[in-house]
């Protein structure tokens, strides 16, 4: 193939996941097969299918540098012998053989060039050298684009292969649990820090670094490595250890998952998910005092939150306020599952597990239960971002001064005089995003132009905001930016923006006529800006 | 300064001053009003902040599976 008595590669054509597990038998050498692994065999294929893969391009005698960490840190020691180079399995959307490919590599004009490798390139999964989970380093593209699907913290991500630098438009990095340096807490961590070392720019830690980072100082009751799971305490100690600051949320119902993972999803920040695991289809005995039998628990789990998918067709209005967030018209978020695969699904709506005798909201996920069919359901138990230490304020604090804000002008709108009741019913949008953003956004949004634009331009602002934009129907009425490195009881309002006149001059009307000490304080941040601006 | 003015008619009269607006929010029935928007929204707010109450012992459930 190459000249030299070990190929270096190999073409394949690619036709359906039976292939691909077959691939990994008889051409990767992995000592299990996907054949064994029914969910991730399935999900593969699916996803594969998906992405309308063609060719695939094995690269044997791969060094892989978190594996490598990962060797030196323990399999270099095991007295039975493990290889310390992997497999890179590469993949593309269109065919080729390997004689096209070969001359490629010839430097022979033929069907493939660069372009052509780059343009059809979707990614590729590292094969570790070792038994039962062996994918490691997986940078595969997102799921097509379909105008629902939002995967705001995948970026670009490049390989060479043989001296072809290839991109992958769209990708986090995915790597299985080898259950020795890693559990699916640093997995799901791991991956987490892929994306904000290259947006808050800290070191990148391998897998076992990671597992080390979390229990340095969080002793735990068993040796740590092979480490079997990590608690919330650790996880925050790891995140702590690369510069960054622990966010934890605790959030089980849709409309605080849902406003939560997406105010720092849409800020490029993703979230760590730990979940309980239970199986509908099997069931414990009833005790006397539960009123159904429990769901079976499988077990705690950790995924990485990637991506969401806007499926419904409204906002959910939430509570006695009636409450509109555009978040909740999630109806799925993909998360990045070191026993499914990556960007798996997970389905927001008409999910529950019955737990103590009550059933309460969970989501839905490709796990295979004990019997046919998908019936094992997780239920949130916590949400933990890795945040820049100048992102002080958190989402809930300006979910609350939005919601005051919006029942404020709604229930004076029911109740005072007319011409108020013209104030359109507003939905709004609220998400964590960067001054820069924030600019080039307005500028491709198309909201306001001139002088106004202008002026909002080139205004001074801090490095990170809370976007809180409010809509009714197509239009937007207005955007209020929050300071998210102030201090709570800090004024934290750093602009409000009115494109269309529709609310914002009741709002002024308010702050002018009516006692605004007798407000709720936030509200009070929001009105004596507005009194501000307008003398 | 906005080149694009987008107000509807009825919300253009808000803007200006409006005696019969004007003077209900400076009225009891205003002060009442707000109150209650304060407490409902406060209900609100109280009721997800309940939600969100860690117990301790999730802090030392480890994620294995």
């Amino acid at each position: 193939m190459n000249g030299e008595s070990k190929p270096r590669y190999k073409v394949i054509r690619y036709s359906g996941a039976a292939d691909f597990s077959e691939v990994l038998r008889t051409d990767v050498k992995t000592s299990s097969t996907l054949l064994e692994r029914e969910s991730l065999r399935q999900y593969f294929g699916d996803y594969f299918s998906e992405i309308q893969l063609k060719t695939i391009v094995l690269e044997f005698d791969y060094v892989d540098r978190d594996y490598l960490e990962d060797y030196a840190a323990y399999y270099v020691r095991c007295y039975e012998h493990y290889e310390r180079r992997c497999c890179r399995i590469h993949l593309f959307k269109s065919e080729f053989s390997s004689d096209e490919y070969d001359a490629y590599l010839e430097g022979s004009t033929g069907t493939i060039t660069k372009e052509f490798l780059n343009t059809n390139y979707l990614g590729f999964l590292v094969v570790k050298p070792l038994p039962e989970t062996f994918f490691g380093r997986t940078c595969i593209t997102t799921y097509p684009s379909n105008g629902t699907r939002f995967f705001p913290v995948a970026q670009k991500y490049e390989a060479t292969l043989f001296g072809t630098r290839l991109q992958i438009a769209q990708t986090l990095p995915f790597q299985e649990q080898d259950s020795v340096v890693a559990a699916c807490a640093t997995s799901a961590l791991w991956s987490a820090l892929q994306r904000t070392s290259r947006i808050f720019k800290h070191g990148n830690p391998s897998p076992v670094d990671v597992t080390r980072f979390a229990t340095e100082r969080v002793p735990a009751m068993s040796r740590a490595i092979p480490n079997h799971g990590l608690n919330p305490m650790m996880m925050a100690e790891a995140i702590r250890r690369v510069g960054l600051e622990p966010f934890l949320a605790t959030t089980r119902s849709g409309f605080e998952l849902k406003g939560t993972l997406y105010a720092y999803l849409r800020g490029g920040i993703p979230a760590v998910l730990g979940v309980d695991l239970y199986d509908s289809s099997k069931q414990v005995a009833p005790s006397p005092e539960k009123t159904a039998a429990d769901d079976e628990m499988i077990g705690s789990h950790a995924v990485t939150v990637v991506g969401y998918n806007m499926g419904l067709a409204a906002a959910v209005p939430y509570g006695a306020t009636k409450f509109r967030l555009k978040a909740t018209q999630i109806d799925k978020i993909y998360v990045h599952d070191d026993q499914i695969g990556p960007f798996a699904r997970m389905e927001t709506e008409n999910h529950e597990a019955c737990v103590g005798g009550k059933r309460i909201p969970a989501l839905g996920t490709t796990w295979k239960g004990s019997t046919k069919g998908n019936t094992i359901n997780a239920v949130t138990e916590i949400v933990l971002m890795p945040l820049y230490h100048k992102i002080r304020i958190p989402y809930q604090v300006v979910l609350e001064t939005v919601l005051r804000f919006d029942h404020l002008i709604a229930d004076i709108k029911a109740k005072a005089p007319s011409p108020v009741t013209s104030v359109p019913d507003l939905i709004w949008d609220i998400y964590l995003t960067t001054v820069n953003d924030f600019k080039t956004a307005l500028q491709k949004e198309n909201l306001i132009s001139g002088k106004k634009l202008a002026s909002v331009l080139t205004s001074g602002m801090p490095r990170f905001l809370w976007r809180a934009t409010a809509r009714h129907g197509d239009q937007t009425t207005m955007d209020i930016l929050f300071d998210a490195t102030d201090i709570e009881q800090g004024g934290f309002v750093v602009q409000i923006i009115d494109y269309d006149n529709a609310v914002i001059p009741l709002v002024t009307m308010i702050a002018q006529n009516f006692p605004i000490s007798q407000l709720h304080p936030t509200t009070r941040k929001i009105m004596s800006y507005l009194l501000r601006v307008s003398k | 300064m906005n080149d694009r003015p987008k107000a509807s008619a009825p919300a253009r009269e808000t803007a200006g001053s409006h005696p019969t607006l004007q003077a209900w929010l400076k009225s009891e029935d205003a002060t009442v009003v707000v109150n209650e928007a304060n407490r409902l929204s406060g209900m609100v707010i109280d009721e997800l902040e309940r939600r969100q109450q860690l117990d301790p012992s999730e802090l030392q459930k480890p994620f294995t599976v």
